[in-house]
């Protein structure tokens, strides 16, 4: 099997971001991979409700977002108690690309994090990279998210030094 | 739902991904396996580029509209600066994405110099300098990397934002 190669086209995808431009961009570049299914969203709370009743397989949120931010609504949906798929696959897009940014998109369970400006091409990366090379998730007292120790060594986007301390209770 | 799960010793459990995802993907196969996912939406994309300059414009609206909010008494107010900082965080992201990376840089100097200073603190004017060269940019239409004048008040306006927030000697 060519793993850059999945069909997409049974896939549901929630996009989430203020910018309606974005979201088109981002719309455009998913149809162009074979996507049809897509939920679009302006706003982290608009994005749960949309998540609730869309049931999307994977996620896509812009970081930064008035009335709820993608940190705070990434870590809505890894709630367990949530009703939503607390698994579901979330690549955020940010044009933020601090470390704290990382690492608190990060600390709240994101599965993905990509800087803008977005390339068609390493956004299907990751979309590919969510299917075929699930992580593994793990809950702690303080975290419930995928396992970032866990990350593929050629993701170029966080090194070793960025892991947070999120797998370990003293 | 149900997930395989393994408890370590420290109290921190680690879970499989229930395989809800791997289901519904399946290789491309024939004429459709020929086709590059990531070409198709980039061409899809170049459709769309006529589109990008208006987007841009638009963008940069808000930018001025909600700076000319921010500097009309009374000042510091906390609802201005957070509009403002969304509207530079905003063009910093989109106008990278939209093909305009100087217009992306100066709007990313406002948003480091809004996220080192106190409102009562900023220092309004070279952020005033900032959104004049967003004007200009826009103006000139600065595609790319733009002229070499655009590159250069960019390069000195940068310069000028890293020796005011990076901690000295650094």
């Amino acid at each position: 099997m060519d793993p850059l190669k999945p069909d997409l086209s049974a896939l549901k995808f929630l996009v989430i971001d203020d910018s309606t431009f974005m979201r088109r961009i981002i719309a455009t570049m998913l149809h162009g991979f074979g996507v049809r299914h897509i939920e679009e969203a302006e706003n982290g709370t608009a994005g749960l409700e949309a998540a609730a009743v869309f049931k999307p397989d994977i996620i896509i949120t812009d970081s930064l977002m008035p009335a709820m931010d993608g940190t705070e609504f990434t870590r809505t949906i890894r709630n367990p108690e949530s009703n939503c798929n607390c698994f579901v696959p979330i690549i955020m897009l940010t044009g933020a690309t601090e470390q704290w940014r990382v690492l608190d998109a990060r600390d709240v369970g994101v599965t993905e994090f990509l800087s803008k400006p977005i390339a068609a091409k390493a956004l299907y990366q990751r979309i590919v990279a969510t299917l075929t090379e699930p992580k593994r998730f793990v809950k702690t007292e303080t975290y419930f998210g995928p396992d970032w120790g866990q990350h593929r060594a050629e993701d170029d986007t966080l090194t070793a030094e960025e892991e947070p301390q999120v797998h370990m209770i003293d | 739902m149900t997930a395989a799960t393994e408890t370590n010793s420290i109290n921190v459990k680690f879970i499989a991904v229930p395989p809800d995802l791997r289901p519904k993907y399946v290789p491309l196969r024939g004429d459709a396996a020929a086709i590059d996912p990531v070409a198709r939406a980039e061409e899809a994309l170049s459709k769309l580029a006529d589109n990008f300059e208006r987007w841009l414009g638009e963008e940069v609206d808000v930018l001025l509209r909600t700076w000319a909010e921010l500097r009309k008494p009374p000042a510091h107010l906390p609802g201005k600066h957070n509009a403002f900082y969304l509207a530079a965080h905003d063009l910093r992201g989109e106008a990278a994405t939209l093909g305009y990376p100087l217009i992306s840089r100066l709007a990313g100097g406002i948003c480091t110099l809004m996220e080192n200073f106190a409102p009562e603190d900023m220092p309004y004017d070279l952020i005033d300098q900032h959104v004049l060269a967003i004007k200009a940019a826009i103006r000139e239409k600065a595609e790319g990397n733009g002229s070499e004048t655009a590159r250069a008040l960019v390069q000195h306006l940068a310069k000028i934002v890293a020796e005011m927030t990076e901690p000295s000697g650094t």
